[in-house]
This record gives structure tokens, sequence and C-alpha cells, in this order.
């Protein structure tokens, strides 16, 4: 019926955009500005290396390249992404996606007319600055190799960014907002996330497309700093050690982006499949979550085995603080490791809130089920709770985390100073468990809005009143601490603190620290208790009824005020 | 070309349940609609018309309820309802960034129209709906008449067996409306089920064969048009008689005779005399003789017609339905 996929000019959607966006006016003026821009870059690049600082005109030629490819990764990149985002969430607004819904084209035609259409005077733009490319190659008497690696990094980013600029688009469906959101998030790629790839976000970080294109560069490029430099040095910085193999560093991102590539055009075909899906089913929140944690213990354990490691650049924020005040080595690696868990709670909870249903939606699966052959809704569907589910996104989360411990402190360094207790795994599992399933439960029972009002209020508001005393001179061991307790955030901290019998007397003392781990946990336990019963009454289809009042004069007898309306079942 | 052709079974819907948060929308709708049947789905604001559109072109989940459209199942195979059925939504907008006649491209490529057979059927669809010398215009520049014509076509391009209309005479002028009224039931002789909502109903009147009653999301009547105003028709039959002579002494005839012939004097409307009838057409033919036989002069009699604005403002003073 459809044609085939990979018939790419049949496919009515990018026809559409290829006739909406590339109509010969603006085109003509986009290329004249480019065109103007890129040779003004190239030429003055090339003969202020050539001619001012006596370099080769192959290395001028590699130089100059670099401009060429930073046109392009922020044409394609920063303007396609916004493009896409923009246009998509604007096709929303216009009923198009409705009318799209409509046609029988397939959910996978659309996913990819919509992902190569979009930006597709994008994609003009950036292959009308291929003889450019094609100069610098052969000038700079660049290896193929090196030229397809390099393209390669780039259409895969390129369609990365695009496929987040869409699910963006999608789910914000507000033009403005969806373009900002999509421009911060290239930021965040791009500036931001390496900077936090040892608390756990280093898979994120290969997601931008810098790194690995500058790796490919650098051997080119033969006056520059790399000049001279030990190769096995060279070797670890273009080299990724995952675990105990290694790979290279555009090969192991090149597969990140791609898996990462998957998982959003499975998202945007699940949309296109049926509109009010879940942008992750429950199953796949898991796996990616697992995913997630598996690539970044993958990158962080090998570096432990750097005797070196807490003190290295890649925990220089967090040591400069620490080392003021005072801290030592072991607290360093409880802190880090602490950071650690709460980076992986907040991504827990993010992918939680993304696959719990409303009360709404569940109680019309309740009623459907209830009228169909199918006494319960299916284990897996959208509708069905996600508490379940967000305790296995919690032992996922528990399992990774205790690894990263028992790793970190089985360090030569560590070890000799510290011993965890036995108990460790229970209370690194209770401060996952408990506040991602506070949470949930509270999403699920009262929408997102108040939830994250209630996180807000609860968890966040305490923690900023606890810093703001600590640095205005207040003793932390005092009721600071308690206000560090208060925040459900803080219990991966305070669960190591009580795994490690109260280390870190820099901080608290173990007594008062023990205080307050058990007054929080077991308060938290509580709540979660007392909201989950909430819920279940919330969630009971006869919630849903509702109390028609009859009107008067129907006729009709009046034995009461008013009638109970069962809505189903 | 995608086109299927339906199965002769029109649309049947049976026990549609349509939710809002704890507002029921529809309440246990069923309907069936014949192939080559124009149905107008009426009621007031609210009813749950858009709602049940929406089901029934598959944007949006019953809570349960079966929704069969030529004689495929909604909910399992979507793909081959979306590929028979065409929905316009009430004030359907448009791209910014396209032509009309490439707009009418676009969708009817995504139909599988490619090459000539896409140019002429664009063609086909611009002539139907009167579009023709506005090809070239940006679909941003039409006036909102010509924007719903312009959704029209496209919803006729892939001659679809069930078209759906929200609303579709919405800003158009009265030629268009009768060009609207003729494309209609052009598709309706050529087999498509079609049924449509609107609030202009003359409109309605006009165009459809049977209709619908919707209030407060459950439907309170349905079938040939003619039988569903008279049964919901809040008045007896009126009747209007023309006499040869003076109409006053008729009116007075009938008030002393009201018991004996079921007729209820009203009013003398343009020197006729109309009175509210209730007994049936053999009773009616009595009352033709007794008043020959009185001698008043009355030369012809006829019936008003009960209009669909009657019905319908009718449902708006109807108390909303109890829950069956």
């Amino acid at each position: 019926m459809n044609e085939p996929l990979w018939k790419l000019w049949r496919n009515p959607i990018l026809r559409r955009f290829a006739t909406a966006r590339l109509r010969w006016t603006s085109l003509l003026a986009w290329s004249v500005v480019l065109q103007a821009l890129a040779a003004f870059f190239w030429l003055t690049i090339f003969f202020v290396y050539r001619r001012q600082q006596g370099f080769s005109a192959a290395d001028s030629a590699v130089r100059a390249w670099s401009s060429i490819l930073i046109m392009q990764g922020v044409l394609w990149l920063m303007k396609g992404t916004f493009s896409v985002a923009t246009g998509i969430a604007r096709e929303g607004v216009e009923g198009l996606t409705e009318a799209q819904i409509l046609t029988p084209l397939s959910s996978w035609h659309k996913t990819v007319g919509y992902l190569l259409g979009l930006p597709i005077l994008e994609t003009v733009l950036v292959l009308s600055l291929l003889p450019w490319t094609a100069a610098s190659v052969l000038f700079g008497h660049i290896p193929a190799a090196i030229v397809i690696r390099i393209h390669l990094l780039l259409v895969t980013a390129a369609l990365l960014h695009h496929a987040l600029g869409l699910v963006a688009g999608t789910v914000i469906r507000q033009k403005i907002v969806a373009g900002t959101v999509s421009q911060v998030i290239v930021i965040l790629l791009h500036g931001v996330v390496p900077f936090f790839a040892s608390l756990g976000l280093g898979p994120l970080g290969h997601l931008g497309v810098g790194s690995g294109i500058s790796f490919e560069l650098r051997p080119l490029l033969q006056n520059s700093s790399w000049r001279g430099v030990d190769p096995a040095m060279i070797y670890a910085f273009s080299h990724i050690r995952f675990f105990r193999w290694e790979f290279t560093l555009t090969g192991y991102q090149w597969s990140v982006m791609t898996i990462m590539l998957g998982v959003l055009l499975t998202i945007l075909w699940r949309r296109w499949q049926r509109s009010t899906a879940h942008l992750f089913s429950k199953a796949m929140a898991v796996g990616f979550f697992a995913w997630i944690l598996v690539l970044s213990l993958g990158e962080i354990v090998p570096l432990l085995q750097d005797p070196k490691f807490l003190q290295s650049r890649h925990l220089s924020g967090n040591a400069g603080v620490l080392q003021m005040a005072g801290a030592s080595q072991p607290v360093i690696a409880l802190l880090w490791a602490g950071g650690f868990g709460i980076v992986g709670l907040l991504t827990a909870m993010l992918l939680s809130s993304s696959i719990a249903p409303t009360l709404d939606q569940h109680w019309r699966a309740l009623r459907g089920a209830a009228r169909s052959a199918r006494a319960r809704v299916p284990w897996a569907d959208d509708a069905r709770s996600a508490v379940p589910w967000s305790i296995a996104l919690a032992g996922v989360l528990v399992a990774g985390w205790y690894y990263l411990v028992r790793q970190l402190f089985d360090t030569p360094l560590v070890r000799v100073i510290v011993t965890p207790l036995p108990a460790m795994p229970y209370l690194l599992g209770a401060a996952i468990v408990v506040p991602l399933l506070v949470w949930t439960i509270l999403l699920e029972w009262r929408g997102a809005r108040f939830a994250s009002m209630a996180a807000f209020v609860v968890w966040v508001l305490p923690l900023m009143v606890a810093i703001v005393s600590i640095i205005s001179g207040v003793d932390p061991v005092g009721w600071p601490r308690w206000f560090f307790g208060a925040s459900g955030l803080t219990l991966p901290f305070f669960a190591l603190f009580e795994s490690f019998g109260g280390l870190g007397k820099a901080f608290a003392d173990s007594g008062k620290s023990h205080q307050v781990w058990m007054v929080s946990i077991i308060s938290y336990s509580v709540l979660a208790v007392v909201f989950y019963i909430c819920l279940r009454r919330a969630q009971k289809p006869e919630a849903g009824v509702r109390v028609a009042t009859l009107p008067v004069g129907t006729g009709l007898p009046q034995d009461g005020a008013a009638v109970a309306q069962p809505e189903g079942l | 070309m995608n086109t299927v052709t339906a199965p002769p079974r029109g649309v049947v819907v049976s026990d549609l349940r349509i939710d809002y948060g704890r507002r029921t929308a529809v309440h246990d709708l069923n309907l069936a609609v014949e192939p080559g049947e124009i149905f107008g789905l009426l009621g007031p604001n609210g009813a749950g018309k858009t709602s049940i559109f929406r089901v029934l072109a598959t944007l949006q989940e019953p809570v349960y309820g079966e929704v069969s459209l030529g004689g495929y199942d909604a909910r399992r195979e979507p793909e081959s309802v979306r590929a028979l059925l065409a929905y316009m939504p009430d004030l359907a907008p448009l791209p910014h960034d396209l032509r009309a006649e490439e707009y009418l491209r676009f969708f009817a490529q995504c139909h599988g129209l490619y090459g000539k057979a896409c140019a002429s059927r664009v063609e086909e669809c611009l002539a139907a709906v009167e579009l023709t010398d506005r090809r070239r215009d940006w679909c941003r520049q039409l006036s909102l008449g010509m924007r719903q014509r312009l959704v029209l076509a496209r919803s006729l391009l892939h001659r679809p067996g069930v078209l759906i209309l929200d609303e579709p005479a919405s800003g158009m002028d009265a030629a268009a409306r009768a060009s609207l009224r003729h494309a209609l039931k052009r598709q309706a002789a050529m087999g498509t089920t079609i049924i449509l909502s609107s609030h202009i109903l003359s409109e309605i009147q006009e165009l459809c064969t049977s209709i619908g009653l919707l209030h407060n999301g459950r439907l309170v009547d349905s079938g040939p048009m003619r039988e569903v105003l008279q049964r919901q028709s809040r008045r007896p039959r009126r009747l209007r008689l023309r006499t040869s002579g003076k109409s006053q002494p008729l009116l007075d005839w009938l008030a002393a005779h009201t018991a004996s012939t079921s007729a209820r004097p009203a009013q003398i409307v343009d020197g006729e005399v109309e009175c509210d009838f209730a007994g049936n057409e053999s009773a009616q033919a009595e009352l033709f003789a007794k008043i020959g036989a009185a001698g008043l002069g009355v030369y012809a009699m006829r019936e008003l017609a009960v209009s669909v604005e009657d019905v319908v403002l009718g449902l708006h003073e109807t108390p909303p339905p109890l829950p069956s």
C-alpha cells in the first residue's frame, strides 16, 4: 500500500517540505549569504595560517576546513533542530498532524518524512558547503577515511538532534517554547553535559559531536600541540575504555548516537501510532534506563583504577569545593557516589513521569476492560499504574549504584580507610525506592502539576534554606541537617553515610546523621504507604461516579434529591 | 491508488461511550447509517457531536464500544478505515506555506496518487469545489469559505467511502453552500456514506435523508428525516384549511366541534385557518367530509411540515435524559 520506506523521493511529507521550503527565492538568498560567509571564513583562515603563521598549505587547508565544519554544525544541529521543533509544533497547531494521522501512510513513513523534511532547507545549505570541503580535502591531503568518519558522525548527530527537536515539538506544541527548548537541549549536550560526565552523564556527553570530530581532526594538524606528544597519550584520548574493553572514540560515539536515535524514532513512531501514547512504553523506559546506567558505569568504572581519580580533572569541580572545606579523600568519594545516586534518582523520576498514567486514563481503561472480555487492563498498557515499574526502575538504579559504590570503595586508596556495613545494599535500596515511590504515587494520584509543586516545596526548598544557612555561618551539624534530611533528594547521601557508619565527620556527626536518616526514611516510607492507599481508593472505578441532579418537572419519581449515575461497569 | 472499496455496510456504531475525566460525553450510542445515505447528526452545543465524529475518524479512542466503517473495525483496522474515510473538521486550519494546488497534491500523494493521476484528480477536486481559478493562491490568503471548500476538496481526493463533515458550511456564502449541497448529493449518489453536522438547520433539512438527535451525549432519536421529525414534534400535526369565503365561521365551527373532530382551532394566518389535529389519516378524511357537509366552503387542506429547527429548539427545552 505504501511506497517502500527507502524510496525517500516518493515520501509525500518529504516532497511537501521540499516544495514549501526550497522555493527558489529563499534558497537563492540563503545561498548567496552562506557562500559569501563560507568564502570569507575559509579564505581568511587559510591565508592567516599560510601567510601570517607560515604553516604549510595542507595544514592551513585543514584549519580552514574546521570553519566549514563549524558552519555546517551550526546550520544543521542548531538551526535545523530549531526548524524541526518549531515546524512540528506548528503542524500540530495548524491541524495538519491530525490530517496526517488520517492518511494511510505508515507511521514510519510519517516519522521519516518529518525527520528529513522539516530540516530540508538546512540540509541543502549544508550540502552547498561541500565544495569548500572538497577544496580542503584537496589542498589538505586529507585521507578519505577521516572525511567519511567525520561526515558519518555529523550526519548521525544531525539526525539525532532533529529527532530530539521532533520529540520536543511533539510534546510541547507551542512553537516558540518548543524551539527554545530544542536550542537549550543542543547547548546542554555540547556545552554543559560533558562537564558532568563523572556524575553518570558521560553517555549524554557523546550525543554532542564536538569531541569526536576534534579527535579526528587533530592528527591532521601537523603544527598543532599534538605534534611530538606521546602516541600513547593520543591513543588514550582517542579511545574510550568501557569496563574491560576499549573502543575508538568515533566508533563508540557513533554507536551511542545511533542507539539514542533508535530510541527517539521509536518514541515518534509510538506517537504516530497513537497520539495519546506515553513517550516510553513501560518496558522501554526500564530498558532505556538500564542502557544509560550500563553506559555510565562502563565509562566510570575504568577511571576508578586511576589512584589519582578523586583528585583528577574529572572531579575538579567537586574536589575544589570540598578541599576548601577540608574534606578527606574518602569523603570526596562518598559525596561523589552520593551525587551519582541523586542524578540516577532524578533520571528515574523523569522516566517514571513519562510512564505514569493519569487517574482519567486509568478509569477509562478499567471501564473499557470491564465491558470487554478482558477482566483487567494489560500489564504493560499505558493506562496501567507505573508503581510496579518504578520499583523496577529503582531496582536497576540500586543495582548499578551499589556496583559503583563497591567498585569505588574497593579501590586501593579508599579500601584501607573505610569498610561498608553489610546492610549497605538495603540502605541504598531504601534511599532510592522510597523517594521514587513517593514521587510516582503522588504523580498518579494528584497529577504532574501538583506533584511537581509538592516536590519543589518539600524537596527543593529545604535544601535551599539549609545551603543558605550553612553559607551564612550556621553549623551544618545543627538544625540545617534536619532541613537536608527533610528533602527526599538527599536520602542517597544519608544512606551512604549510614552505610559507612557515619563517615565524614567533617560534615555531620555520625549519631546526628543517623537520627536524620532514621526520621527521614521512616517518614517517607509512611508517606508512601498513605499515598498508596489514597491512590488505590482514587483508582477504583466507582471513584469516577458523578452525581447527577434530576431536573424538576421531568415527571419522574423524585425519591431522592440526587441519583448516583454510575459511569461504566 | 489507495482507495478502498467500501463493503456495503456503511457506518455502524454500537454501545459507544466517550468520557472526558469524570464527565461522560457520549452514553452508549447505537447508530447505523446505510451506504448512500446523508445522515445529519443534530444537537445543541456540547451534545457530543464532535466527539463522535473524532471517534469515527479514528482520532480519538472511546472508553468502549464498537465502530465499524465500511465493514472495517475502527479499533482493530484503523489503517483500512483511514484509507476509506475522509474527515473534515470544523474550521479546518490550512498550512501557511503551501498554495491551494500544492496542498491538494500533498494529500493526493499521501493517498498514493502520483504523476498524471495526481494532477488530474487535483484538477477534478478543485473544479468540484469551484476553486480552479484560485489554485495558485496561498492557502493563507483564501477566505474562510474558500478554505472550507479547499478542505472539502482534500476530503474528496481519494474518493472516500465514508465522508464525515463537522460543520462543513461554516463561513460559506449561499452560492458556496449550494455548490456544497450538489457535491455531497453527487457523492451520496455514488454510494458514499455521509455523516454531517451543521448549525444551519435549513441545510440539514434540504440535504439529509436521515437524522439523529443528540442531547447530552445520548441519541434521543434517529431514522429517516420525516419519521424522526414526526415523532419528535412537540405539538400535534398542524393543518391549514383554505375557504372560499370568510375564515371566521370555520374557526368558530371548529371551536364548537373540537371534541368530535379532534381538531383544535389555533389561528387565522393569511386568510387560512390553522388547527392542531390529533387524529389519524382516516379521521382527517372524516374531518374534511364534516366540514364539507357543514357548507363552510373549504376547498383545500394541507399539513404544515415540522421543521428540523422546531425539533432542535425543542431539544434545548428538553430536560437531559435519564441514565438508562
